[in-house]
């Protein structure tokens, strides 16, 4: 299984992005890009080659959805696993994030002291999934 | 042919015609009964309600007539808005300001008419319940004061109309803005939340244990949260926009999914769960989502009344005919019997003692309502005081 390292995080709100940048790095030991939009996102995506994207959704501007649809384009990218952290709680708009083929969504509030682990154990059963139906 | 001078009042009297909403609008069958037996009782072939617009007569309702509107000009009903009460013309070939108009010389020669004023606030004349006919004649005293009455009714409609264009309005205001205000409160609270969690982790690591001040705040911004939550829920709810994901889900792996979740919470109490084999195998129609939130909203409230010491709360799953039923049962407080009929009702919580507070919005109960039943499901309870209380609530099993 391949060893999740680093992680790309785009997120409007500063302070969110302290929190998370010191919850998966000095917690969880990940290496943390902090992008505040999904623009930034975009022209720093190549360079810093990450294992996973975790983002925000609504964000002004460009939204998560429309940042995943133009990080998909790119050949490099197109099958970079993805996690959304989201306020919305609306059942139809959660089961839109996922069947986006999202790793998973994480819900505003959460607890950042779980949130690596959270990460890790998508990015687990992920791997585990994607082995199993992979063409033998 | 005398064209009818403007009434004294009239831009007040064409916005409050407007603002019906009225104006172009598709026929609907109230105001077309009320024609209907306007026509009937006046025994006239032609019976309207017709609104004033600047240029022109518009018709709500025509009975016995093809057109939707005519031009203010030729129109009777300009003369008769400004009059208090019913505006008669029995023979309009005798009359000077008719005997000319379009109206009477060709189709439909009109030669009687008959107009009740439709009057909002005393003295907004907006327009006519009016009958006419292709022969001379006159009305009897009974026929006008039915006319008379009829429009009253007419006015009546509108009104409601007005009313309720006005509560939908506000009811929608409402919405969008309790729904903007919980959303708006998330952010600060996921910051706070999260700050709060990591300075509680660093106190751990470095002293071994936590510092109780820091734990006060931590579990009061948890409980802000669930409130921001319920309330969000509960306005969604009621404008009908929760939507629902329905797919297969499994009857054990949602009873142990939910359980497990709630697990940390429930530590002071001694959970047991009983989930027969054939569980397993049994499927509801449901969304998960959703049915996991109502069995947690019973489990934190299961916790929430459980005495102190020696809590015991049990989770079973049974089945009665084609239906799964699901109990959570305490050894708490219990509910009495003057509560039963009001605790799943919005913003009730039991026991609203303001001396035994206890956490929580007094929402969950009617978001659980809410959800079971949207899977065609009930919820219920039997309750001991001060021994205890058995919440069930039960699924239709998929075949």
């Amino acid at each position: 299984m391949p060893e999740l390292k680093k992680i790309l995080y785009v997120e409007d709100d500063t302070d969110i992005q302290l929190i998370v940048k010191h919850a998966l790095e000095s917690i969880c030991n990940f290496e943390v890009l902090i992008c505040s939009s999904g623009a930034e996102a975009l022209s720093l995506i190549a360079d810093f080659n990450p294992d996973l994207l975790l983002s925000d959704v609504m964000m002004p501007n460009m939204d998560g959805l429309t940042l995943l649809k133009k990080i998909k384009k790119q050949e490099t990218f197109k099958n970079l696993p993805y996690i959304f952290i989201t306020a919305k709680s609306n059942t139809s708009d959660i089961t839109t994030l996922i069947n986006t083929g999202a790793l998973g969504v994480i819900f505003k509030p959460f607890n950042p002291v779980d949130l690596g682990n959270d990460i890790q154990e998508m990015w687990h059963e992920y791997n585990v999934e994607n082995k199993s139906t992979a063409p033998q | 042919m005398i064209i009818a001078p403007l009434p004294h009042n009239e831009d007040e009297r064409l916005l409050r015609t407007r603002q019906l909403g009225l104006l172009d609008t598709l026929e609907e069958q109230a105001y077309d009964d009320l024609t209907l037996l306007a026509s009937e009782i006046c025994d006239a072939p032609i019976a309207l309600i017709t609104l004033l617009d600047e240029k022109r007569q518009w018709f709500k309702s025509h009975h016995g007539l093809d057109i939707t509107e005519t031009s203010r000009e030729i129109s009777f009903c300009s003369h008769a808005i400004l009059q208090d009460s019913l505006f008669i013309v029995e023979d309009a070939d005798k009359d000077i300001r008719f005997k000319d108009n379009p109206l009477v010389t060709d189709d439909p020669k009109l030669k009687f008419y008959a107009g009740a004023p439709l009057i909002l606030d005393t003295d907004i004349r907006v327009g006519t319940l009016c009958i006419l006919d292709t022969q001379k004649r006159s009305l009897s005293e009974i026929q006008k004061r039915s006319l008379e009455a009829l429009a009253r009714q007419v006015v009546a409609l509108f009104q409601l109309r007005v009313t309720i264009k006005e509560m939908k309005n506000l009811d929608k205001v409402k919405d969008e803005f309790l729904a903007m205000v919980s959303h708006e409160l998330r952010s600060p609270l996921t910051s706070l939340k999260g700050s709060l969690n990591i300075l509680q982790h660093l106190e751990i690591q470095k002293n071994g244990e936590t510092n109780s001040l820091l734990d006060i705040a931590v579990r009061n911004t948890d409980q802000l949260a669930v409130i921001v939550n319920d309330i969000l829920d509960v306005t969604t709810m009621q404008a009908g926009k929760i939507k629902m994901i329905f797919e297969k889900v499994n009857l054990a792996s949602l009873i142990k999914k939910a359980v497990n979740q709630n697990l940390s919470r429930l530590n002071k109490c001694e959970v047991s769960v009983h989930i027969p084999d054939e569980a397993n195998i049994q499927n509801v129609y449901g969304d998960e989502l959703k049915l996991v939130q109502v069995i947690s909203n019973l489990l934190s409230n299961a916790e929430k009344f459980s005495p102190k010491e020696n809590a015991k709360i049990k989770v079973t799953v049974g089945q009665e005919s084609n239906l799964a039923k699901i109990s959570i049962s305490d050894n708490g407080i219990g509910i009495a019997d003057e509560f039963k009929d009001q605790i799943f009702t919005t913003f009730h919580q039991v026991g609203s003692d303001p001396n035994q507070k206890l956490p929580g919005t007094g929402l969950g109960l009617s978001i659980c309502k809410h959800i079971i039943k949207s899977h065609n499901g009930s919820i219920g309870f039997t309750s001991k005081p001060h021994e205890k209380t058995d919440f069930y609530f039960t699924l239709p099993l998929m075949s």
